[in-house]
């Protein structure tokens, strides 16, 4: 019966890829084939040199928005400096070219190479804290940066700027031989060269937000505690981050210097910095179509603006959209009609007031802030966000090589021959004070290899302190935790951070749920595994084979482990839509990916019901099998009494009773403070 | 009391509740009951407002209050006690409890005497009173509940929410919360409650509802369904 119950729970489950996801799949690709045919075809259609070029600045910003994206979209930062890492970029190129004659080659190597060591240099005292430290530190930078080229003349020639000659991509003088397609061919190099780089660049944003520093970018955004407690470092990755972005901008910075030909210090302001983060919000974040749209709208846009006739039209035909969803909603009484009746209306008044104004040039900024209001209030995924609900069979599925998956290889990797006297983990003296409150006064704990550990007390004991102790989310006031490695040594645990103590062998659940929400379950366990990746950012961009054979194993790896938690089929639906049991076995999962010598349960059964306490208990059972020690802190004292060789009582930050489970129900003082008397409704 | 009719709710395009109808009665005690996913925490948030319902009816003493917000559903006398606590950590305990007679002091429902009803919650909750100065989020989970239980008595309410009142507390604390849930059906508080201790709600409740996959598979007064081989066996386990 109780597996008939978990069937049903399985069966509320959303279906998380519906049989229109085969669509899906090829979403990606037949965009990318549109893209490039369109790109190719353009300039061949398009005769005019000004769209051609509108084009290019186009492609230029997207390369750049891009970039932007995995820092916003992905890690979930905010940078204000991304305008000054573009003028970084093009003035690398042009400053190379004024005093060294070096042409757009080495200035497109130097634009990413410089603007991404300023994008280190910025980083690394940024991120080290969390909270809005990016967006204040970048916003002083990309004002200082503006400053700097302004008075740095001798360097970057001050207000007048540099001007440059037409961009030589190939020089053919130096093979001593004509262009084999004319001169109005060699108009168009420049032109492809900035399409290949876009390309380029999706392919390569592609690559790494798909690798293990795509997932860790995730995983950071959505949990930074438990990203650190598997081993991922939260601040190293968003470095990482932020470093490609930069990169990023510094290619797109030398692509933007040799199309316009011409950099000065005021076009990198703040207004552009407004104008990337708008596209990443307006296109849609974590996508590459979105930051495509975004920026043919913000380049678009101010053309649109300096023409009233244009604006007028453009009026009309929002407002006469607008009319017709609004008629609609009303006739068939549609239940958001008064939801809409607003913004429809300020839609359809906003062409007689085109139509009032004599020009809109000076109200540029007030359109761009009434967009920016606009989105966020409408649609605040973005356009292809919005897009991607609407059309659910347009969303690319989940995992590109996750579609035949099966398990194979081991769950679990047998933590053996430790079984001994000798304790596995040893906590002496632990002291742990915020401010006048002793949350651990002093606590021993001895934790013997191969058994399940129970620590129980009431709340406000210094349970979940300890497990924040053990994990080194906090730093004890005093004492310290040693873990045995190997014959007779052991490793000091207090002091280190948590990715350090997660990657000795040491992983943990959490008491309210910290799952990577927006991630799958696979993928949710694959951040556990990323401790058997070994590859660098360069093998996940070139997609080497070592990079591939690690990706597939890890994924069989991972499909083994939620077999094992009994996930197995639920692998592709995205952790925050499982219901809540199933979240809290697949914490376990993704803590056992990490191949823990020791497992911190941190009330695994809260707000389960019975048939999936049941489920629980044989799966910690099996853990425990396989050689992996678990401290196990629960409240429901049937999982404790009929799992936990030895159980620990905490109460007011001190141990008040240790020993097996029968001794300690029995102990009065454990009866009297945590216990209580036997209750007829709770025992039954 | 409370009379709900073919609820459908759920979030974004997934659907959790397929259709429940059920009632709550004046006075009484009404459980809902099932596995987890089962949608028990979602009927919970539709009813008061933080979610918006696809289809169905809830009526709260004759008014129909599907599709209002959380705040106006407040206002019409309906206590949500949600799971989690989620009490205002950086207030005071007494500034929490005042908070939850706002949406009474605003609304058209009787206002009455403010401090007398607090004083009313610390005589069901001494630890409360011990304790009212201090911040609400340095209290212990056991406290943060009594404190959640507490505030939304405060609404003076017509129906009182409890969501897994009892989650994450230890053994003892459990049974002080079931004491003081028997307490306020005795003072003829009206409550629908959800319980990870099937068997402990069904105790204190008058009649109660099985849910399954977002329907209602069972339902009896729970005295009768606790005793049914069935539902023991599917929802009850071994013990609790």
């Amino acid at each position: 019966m109780a597996q008939s119950a978990q069937a049903l729970a399985r069966e509320t489950i959303p279906p998380a890829a519906p049989a229109a996801a085969g669509l899906g799949r090829f979403t990606g690709l037949i965009g990318a084939a549109l893209l490039v045919l369109f790109l190719a075809a353009f300039p061949l259609v398009v005769t005019s040199q000004y769209y051609v070029h509108l084009l290019m600045v186009i492609a230029i910003y997207a390369i750049l928005i891009l970039g932007l994206d995995i820092v916003v979209g992905y890690t979930g930062q905010v940078s204000l400096g991304h305008a000054g890492l573009f003028g970084v970029g093009a003035y690398s190129a042009a400053v190379l070219f004024l005093h060294f004659k070096l042409g757009l080659w080495w200035g497109i190597l130097a634009g990413i190479g410089v603007t991404a060591g300023f994008g280190l240099l910025l980083a690394i005292p940024a991120l080290r804290v969390s909270g809005p430290y990016l967006a204040m530190v970048t916003l002083a930078f990309g004002t200082i940066i503006q400053i700097f080229i302004n008075e740095m003349t001798p360097l970057t020639n001050g207000p007048l700027g540099i001007t440059l000659p037409p961009a030589r991509v190939i020089d053919f003088s130096l093979l001593g031989m004509q262009a084999p397609w004319g001169a109005a061919g060699r108009k168009l190099e420049f032109y492809y060269l900035v399409c290949l780089c876009l390309l380029l660049t999706i392919v390569v944003v592609n690559r790494i937000v798909r690798s293990p520093f795509g997932r860790a970018f995730e995983a950071l955004r959505d949990s930074p505690i438990a990203c650190d407690c598997m081993g991922v470092s939260v601040y190293r990755y968003k470095v990482y981050a932020f470093v490609v972005s930069a990169a990023l901008a510094g290619l797109a910075g030398a692509l933007f210097a040799w199309s316009e030909r011409y950099v000065a210090p005021n076009s990198y302001g703040f207004e552009l910095t407004v104008l990337f983060l708008l596209a990443v919000t307006m296109g849609g974040r974590k996508s590459r179509a979105g930051p495509l749209i975004g920026a043919a709208i913000i380049v678009m846009m101010p053309n649109i603006l300096a023409d009233i006739a244009l604006v007028r039209i453009m009026a009309g035909l929002i407002a006469a959209v607008a009319l017709v969803i609004l008629a609609v909603a009303f006739l068939r009484r549609q239940e958001n009609r008064t939801a809409i009746l607003i913004p429809a209306l300020l839609c359809i008044a906003f062409f007689p007031a085109t139509l009032a104004m004599q020009s809109v040039t000076d109200f540029r900024l007030t359109v761009f802030g009434l967009m920016i209001l606009f989105v966020v209030y409408y649609l605040p995924e973005g356009i292809v966000g919005y897009i991607r609900e609407k059309l659910p069979f347009l969303r690319p599925a989940h995992t590109g090589e996750g579609t035949a998956l099966s398990s194979s290889g081991e769950a679990l990797i047998q933590q053996g021959g430790r079984a001994g006297a000798d304790p596995l983990l040893k906590v002496e003296g632990a002291v742990m004070q915020f401010g006048g409150l002793k949350a651990l006064a002093g606590v021993n704990l001895d934790v013997r290899p191969g058994t399940i550990h129970g620590l129980i007390g009431p709340n406000g004991s210094g349970k979940s302190t300890m497990m924040n102790v053990l994990t080194g989310i906090y730093k004890p006031t005093d004492g310290g935790v040693t873990l045995a490695a190997g014959a007779g040594s052991g490793k000091r645990l207090d002091g280190l951070t948590p990715s350090d103590i997660a990657l000795s062998g040491v992983a943990r659940t959490f008491q309210n749920v910290q799952l990577f929400r927006e991630m799958t379950a696979l993928e949710n366990v694959l951040v556990g595994l990323h401790h058997a990746f070994h590859g660098t950012i360069f093998d996940a961009i070139l997609g080497t084979p070592r990079r591939r054979r690690e990706e597939r194993e890890a994924r069989a790896r991972a499909m083994a482990i939620l077999d094992f938690v009994g996930l197995g089929s639920l692998a592709q639906v995205e952790a925050r839509n499982l219901p809540y049991g199933k979240q809290r076995l697949l914490e376990i999962g993704r803590a056992l990916a990490l191949d823990p010598v020791l497992l911190l349960l941190d009330e695994p059964a809260a707000g389960l019901t019975a048939p999936d306490i049941a489920e629980l208990i044989t799966i910690i059972r099996k853990i425990r099998d396989a050689g992996i020690t678990v401290i196990l802190i629960e409240h429901h004292m049937d999982v404790v009494m009929g799992l936990c060789d030895r159980v620990s009582v905490l109460d007011f930050g001190h141990k008040i009773a240790e020993g097996s489970a029968r001794e300690v129900q029995a102990d009065p003082k454990v009866i009297e403070a945590y216990l209580g008397s036997p209750v007829a409704d709770a025992a039954e | 009391m409370l009379d709900v009719t073919g609820l459908a709710a759920g979030y974004g395009q997934v659907e959790v509740l397929h259709g429940l109808t059920f009632a709550v009665p004046k006075g009484q005690v009404v459980t809902l009951i099932g596995s987890n996913g089962a949608g028990k925490t979602t009927t919970m948030r539709a009813l008061s407002g933080m979610i918006k319902p696809k289809a169905g009816s809830i009526r709260l003493n004759g008014r129909e209050i599907a599709g209002l917000d959380s705040h106006e559903v407040a206002r019409t006398g309906l206590a949500h006690s949600p799971e989690g606590r989620r009490v205002f950590p950086t207030l005071t305990v007494e500034d929490n409890l005042t908070l939850g007679a706002f949406p009474r002091l605003t609304g058209s429902r009787p206002k009455g005497d403010v401090s007398a009803d607090r004083e009313r919650v610390y005589e069901l909750f001494p630890r409360l009173k011990e304790r009212r100065a201090q911040l609400a989020g340095t209290l212990s989970g056991g406290e943060q509940q009594m404190l959640a239980m507490g505030r939304a008595l405060m609404l003076r309410p017509e129906i009182l929410l409890l969501d897994e009142p009892s989650m994450g507390l230890a053994p003892k604390l459990v049974e002080e919360v079931f004491r003081t849930i028997r307490r306020l059906k005795e003072e003829a508080v009206t409550m629908l409650l959800v319980e990870q201790f099937a068997m402990a709600a069904l105790g204190v409740a008058d009649h109660a509802y099985v849910l399954e996959n977002g329907r209602i598979r069972f339902q009896g007064p729970a005295a009768q369904l606790r005793n049914d081989p069935a539902v023991r066996a599917a929802y009850l386990g071994g013990s609790h």
